[in-house]
């Protein structure tokens, strides 16, 4: 496996870096970042070099030449990208615990979570759920694939309906051997999600055969079906292709691609359709996997598949673990948290799946969706009906980066600035800062009379804190006048007026600066810059991409067509996800005998 | 080694009400325990086998100096300190060591400090991005007394607090025990999950086919296993080499599983576990750390299961590193007090002053003792600990040395002797920076697993610490 298999492009960048510039790594404090240096002239081996079209790219040795810095505003996420001929490595990983118990229950009608035999849910480790610790089959897990098989296949075949439904023959006849064997193919395919071969076949009757039926006739069927739900083509993402002529790359069989399309966008098994679908061979052809997609979205149940997607992304799904002082925000409640969840996905959905909507318009929205908790909380005039569409105009809220959600997810103390900086650049920008240095200082408390804005422009003084957070304290700035959980206030805990001016500085590297800082006044141009730099609109394919394909991607490049579809589309949401089914990196893998073990 | 081992229903029974009225169930158990070494004559020729037991104290035993923690005065009957505050008359059963550097930490560069000194506590070596670099401390020995004949769980990891691991987007996780590369081993949360591991949960099973008896469910069970391996088997060989690995990994606890099938004692009783039994843990099974019930449920399902010898090495971890657990009311801390951007629970604490942070690490200190309590009540007849405790390393320490991720100085708690071996009650402090590594040494090679052989531990470790003997 090469080793970018699991690391995203940063780590790499990280990687180099350091290794670059060793000496300076153990410095205390917050190192000066070291690619300030390449950005001057001396790059460090494997250090980002900058290309033509003043987007970082990431290619080993080669020239440093300084590129014509853009004027700020323009927009400088334009990838001078070649095509890339690699689709990129699908790794092998199992079910998450929601695709798991989900297609338990399609394919038995036992729901495992009523069960009680899992043993414990998924932890999201990453920014999606579905690239977390994707290969978590622990004794313990395993052991709860077993129990909850068992109890499946025991209630698939206890009443005569349900014996009808499922098996449709006897096996206890005559022809018990064909029932069986009629029974194993059937879901066989549907728990596989691809045929069975005739020796799976043949294995599946022989193993139901070995059952004792004397007290139990039906024991055999259960045995097929406890034997398919514990197996890896069931628990696992089998993704193994077929090979194309060049042999470095395989094109995923239909069955893949039907599997791939399911799980991202009903977050299930396949069904009968998506099947027959790859057996007609209609898969592959991407033009009408596309197509397929675009169907399925057309179903309320897909949009409410993928609302996974916005929320993990957008941290919100954390906003239910957050902890708030009630003494300090009495306006705190359950159903306040409740509240600001739905108010961020009715809006993000909205311009989702809305007809004609940009998604680009996400962050200068001038309407939401709130009710009268939220009313309260942002000094509105609550709407007839909870989370009726309300106009912002002439209010303080600006589109998404207004919102209390991931404001409160997005809050703690004196570093809410620096917190939320570092969400718009890792999040809605993709290019997060580098991880913190050991050993770095608190912030000093705040003295009398000293806004907080000045305690983080003191520790910005100094050179070594700067390297970063230059790029990230003046974004959360912007929104210093939305306290801990959203609501709007023009002084602050010392009583002095809130400074809401920033500074935004884009680059795609968190080390070299590629425009000059441009100044803004509060959210309202904040989300106004943030758009037009079109880095966002980038930002959210990649996002897109590293949740449908659950990898981080190795090349930034890989993306690339999906990013110019969305932007050809007026960014329509739906146009995006199109576009990314059809691409390469969708429908084809890496050959896996090319890749190499890691020592 | 069934002898000593209680029915489970009995334990489930004994423990449930003793977790619902307090009764003091280990008292009941230690015969069953007591009378293990030293009640037949070949018994009596059997050492007591020295456990490990870590108890991890995350987010650093105080906030930005060790000053709280290091008690004023060495050797013998040192005083206690404000954190060690509760440990009063355990005092002589502990020892407080200073002094000690967590060296393989500063190796780990670029990533989250909480993962990679957690990754690193127990391997001793840097932690890369990708997992901890080697096998931890307590596979190591689980293997090793696995391999020296020892049948019972190799290792047990188990976390008090349910809350999700308090790290963010990116980050790696933050995990103190790995089997191998690739394979983290998850702490279990919660109590009902926990016993299973522990003491098996067969019984509730055998009847969910109706009809079958334990010995044709063995055999049908292990059919199923056969095509499940074949289908593995199968898939291997269409797949590359990094994911045949992970493949590999999976056939294995399949392996597992299938020992632990036909492992089932044909005369179970044949009736499932009842809905009664259940819901009393139900009750457990809910909520974070701020439970104490559940803390303590944890605290004494892990002291039990070494007690019963059903495992030699476990992990208990108070919450997850960088995690914002809270703690119970009668912690007296004020749980939501803001700790800068660190969040608002333990390491928000953890990243403010020493003062704001001592009744956080007070509280976990206290919850040590009760574990200390636990495995002195328990009696060991005839062998030279004389107590579970006695004959065990029990370390209380942290991923970090001090919440503000300095790790120069760590401060460690280690009660036991070790059958004997040492002496405790001691403050000894090393000379300044001394490897925590060959501290991790000395333990190996006080635990002494027969057939057991460590020369260096992690990337330092290349002298067993000088614990003072008795």
């Amino acid at each position: 496996m090469p080793s970018d298999q699991w690391f995203p492009r940063r780590t790499f960048l990280l990687g180099a870096v350091l290794f670059g510039t060793a000496l300076f790594t153990f410095a205390a404090g917050c190192n000066e970042p070291p690619a300030d240096s390449a950005a001057a002239g001396g790059a460090a081996p494997g250090a980002p070099v900058t290309g033509a079209g003043g987007e970082a790219t990431f290619g080993g040795a080669g020239p440093t030449t300084p590129s014509p810095q853009p004027t700020a505003g323009t927009t400088v996420t334009e990838e001078t990208c070649a095509p890339v001929a690699d689709p990129g490595p699908a790794v092998l990983r199992s079910l998450t615990r929601a695709e798991y118990v989900k297609s338990v229950a399609a394919l038995t009608g036992v729901d495992p979570e009523a069960s009680g035999l899992l043993p414990q849910p998924d932890r999201q480790i990453t920014t999606f759920q579905r690239t977390s610790e994707n290969f978590s089959l622990e004794t313990r897990a395993v052991r709860g694939y077993l129990d909850v098989a068992e109890a499946a296949a025991t209630k698939m075949f206890e009443t005569p309906e349900s014996r009808s439904k499922y098996l449709g023959c006897e096996p206890t006849l005559a022809d018990g051997a064909a029932c069986l064997s009629q029974f194993a193919a059937r879901f066989g395919r549907q728990a596989f999600r691809r045929p069975l071969d005739a020796t799976e076949t043949a294995n599946l009757v022989a193993l139901a055969q070995s059952a004792a039926v004397d007290v139990n006739p039906y024991a055999g069927a259960a045995l097929i079906v406890e034997a398919l739900l514990q197996s890896p083509s069931f628990l696992m993402h089998v993704e193994v292709g077929r090979p194309e002529a060049p042999g470095l790359r395989r094109a995923l069989t239909g069955f893949e691609r039907a599997s791939r399309l399911s799980y991202l966008l009903l977050g299930t098994t396949p069904n009968e359709q998506l099947l027959a679908a790859a057996e007609s061979g209609m898969l592959d052809d991407p033009a009408q996997v596309e197509q397929l997609a675009l169907t399925l979205l057309e179903d309320e149940g897909a949009r409410a598949s993928l609302r996974p997607f916005f929320q993990q992304w957008l941290g919100i799904s954390s906003l239910k673990d957050a902890a708030v002082n009630v003494q300090q925000y009495p306006l705190w409640s359950d159903s306040l948290r409740a509240s600001m969840t739905e108010e961020t996905t009715r809006l993000v959905e909205d311009f989702a799946w809305t007809p004609g909507r940009s998604f680009a318009d996400l962050l200068t929205a001038k309407h939401s969706y709130i009710d009268s908790n939220l009313a309260k909380l942002y000094g509105m005039t609550p709407p007839a009906a909870d989370f009726a569409q309300v106009s912002l105009e002439g209010t303080k809220r600006f589109g998404l980066l207004t919102q209390a959600s991931w404001l409160t997810v997005m809050s703690g103390g004196a570093v809410t600035p620096i917190r939320r900086g570092k969400f718009i650049r890792s999040s809605l920008l993709c290019a997060p800062p580098i991880p913190l240095p050991p050993n770095v200082p608190e912030l000093e408390p705040t003295k009398p009379g000293q806004s907080e804005r000045e305690v983080l422009e003191h520790h910005r003084s100094s050179p070594a804190c700067a390297g970063c957070h230059e790029y990230l304290d003046p974004l959360g700035f912007g929104l210093a006048r939305y306290d801990g959980i959203g609501a709007y206030r023009e002084v602050d805990a010392q009583g002095l007026t809130i400074d809401e001016s920033g500074e935004f500085a884009y680059d795609s590297n968190p080390n070299v600066r590629l425009v000059p800082a441009e100044a803004f006044v509060g959210p309202g141009e904040l989300s106004q810059l943030l758009t037009q730099t079109s880095a966002f609109q980038a930002c959210v394919v990649e996002k897109l991409f590293e949740y449908a394909l659950a990898r981080p991607e190795p090349n930034r490049c890989i993306s690339q067509p999906v990013k110019r579809a969305f932007a050809d589309s007026g960014y329509a949401f739906r146009s995006a996800l199109g576009a990314l089914v059809r691409a390469d990196a969708f429908l084809y893998r890496r050959d896996p005998l090319q890749e190499v073990a890691q020592p | 080694m069934n002898r000593n081992r209680l029915s489970r229903r009995t334990v489930l029974r004994g423990f449930g009400a003793s977790a619902c009225i307090g009764l003091p169930l280990l008292e009941a158990m230690i015969d069953g325990r007591g009378n293990w070494y030293g009640a037949t004559s070949a018994q009596a020729a059997t050492p007591a086998p020295v456990r490990f037991m870590f108890f991890h104290i995350p987010n650093g035993m105080s906030a930005t100096s060790l000053e709280p923690f290091t008690p004023k005065g060495t050797g013998k009957g040192y005083p206690l300190s404000p954190t060690l505050r509760d440990l009063t008359d355990f005092r002589d059963k502990v020892n407080v060591l200073t002094g000690l550097r967590h060296t393989a930490y500063h190796l780990s560069p670029g990533m989250d400090e909480h993962a990679k000194c957690t990754g690193s506590l127990l391997t001793g070596f840097p932690v890369t991005l990708e997992t901890a670099s080697g096998r931890t401390l307590d596979h190591q020995l689980g293997d090793a007394w696995a391999a020296a004949g020892y049948t019972g769980k190799p290792t047990l990891n188990a976390i008090c607090d349910a809350s999700k691991p308090g790290i963010g987007a990116d980050k790696p996780p933050i995990f103190n025990s790995w089997g191998a590369k690739f394979q983290r081993t998850a702490p279990i949360f919660d109590p009902f999950t926990y016993f299973k591991e522990i003491f098996g949960a067969d019984a509730g099973l055998t009847t969910m086919v109706p009809g079958n008896t334990v010995g044709q469910r063995q055999s049908s069970r292990k059919a199923v296993l056969d095509f499940v391996k074949a289908d593995a088997e199968a898939l291997k060989a269409k797949l590359g080499s990094a994911d045949r690995l992970r493949l590999d990994l999976h056939l294995t606890r399949i392996q597992e599983l299938e020992q632990e099938v036909l492992a089932v004692p044909n005369d179970l009783p044949s009736t499932a576990r009842t809905q009664a039994e259940r819901d009393e843990y139900e009750a457990l099974t809910a909520g974070p750390a701020t439970n104490e019930v559940r803390v303590k449920a944890m605290v004494k399902l892990t002291a039990l299961a070494l007690q019963l010898d059903l495992s030699r090495v476990a992990i208990l971890q108070y919450g997850w590193p960088f995690g914002n657990y809270v703690l119970p009311a009668e912690a007296g801390v004020m749980n939501k007090q803001g700790g800068g951007g660190n969040g608002d629970g333990d390491h928000g604490a953890s990243h403010m002053t020493d003062d704001a942070y001592l009744p956080w690490v007070q509280y976990k200190v206290k919850t040590f003792r009760y574990l200390l309590e636990l495995m002195d009540a328990a009696e060991e007849v005839g062998t030279p600990g004389g107590t579970l405790l006695g004959n065990s390393v029990t370390l209380g320490t942290s991923d970090v040395g001090l919440g503000s991720h300095n790790t120069e100085r760590h401060g460690v708690m280690l009660a036991g002797t070790a059958g004997g071996k040492i002496a405790t009650g001691m403050h000894q402090e090393f000379a300044d920076k001394t490897p925590i590594n060959n501290l991790m040494l000395k333990l190996v090679e006080l635990i002494a697993v027969p057939g057991m052989t460590m020369p260096m531990f992690g990337i330092d470790g290349t002298s067993p610490l000088a614990l003072a003997t008795p």
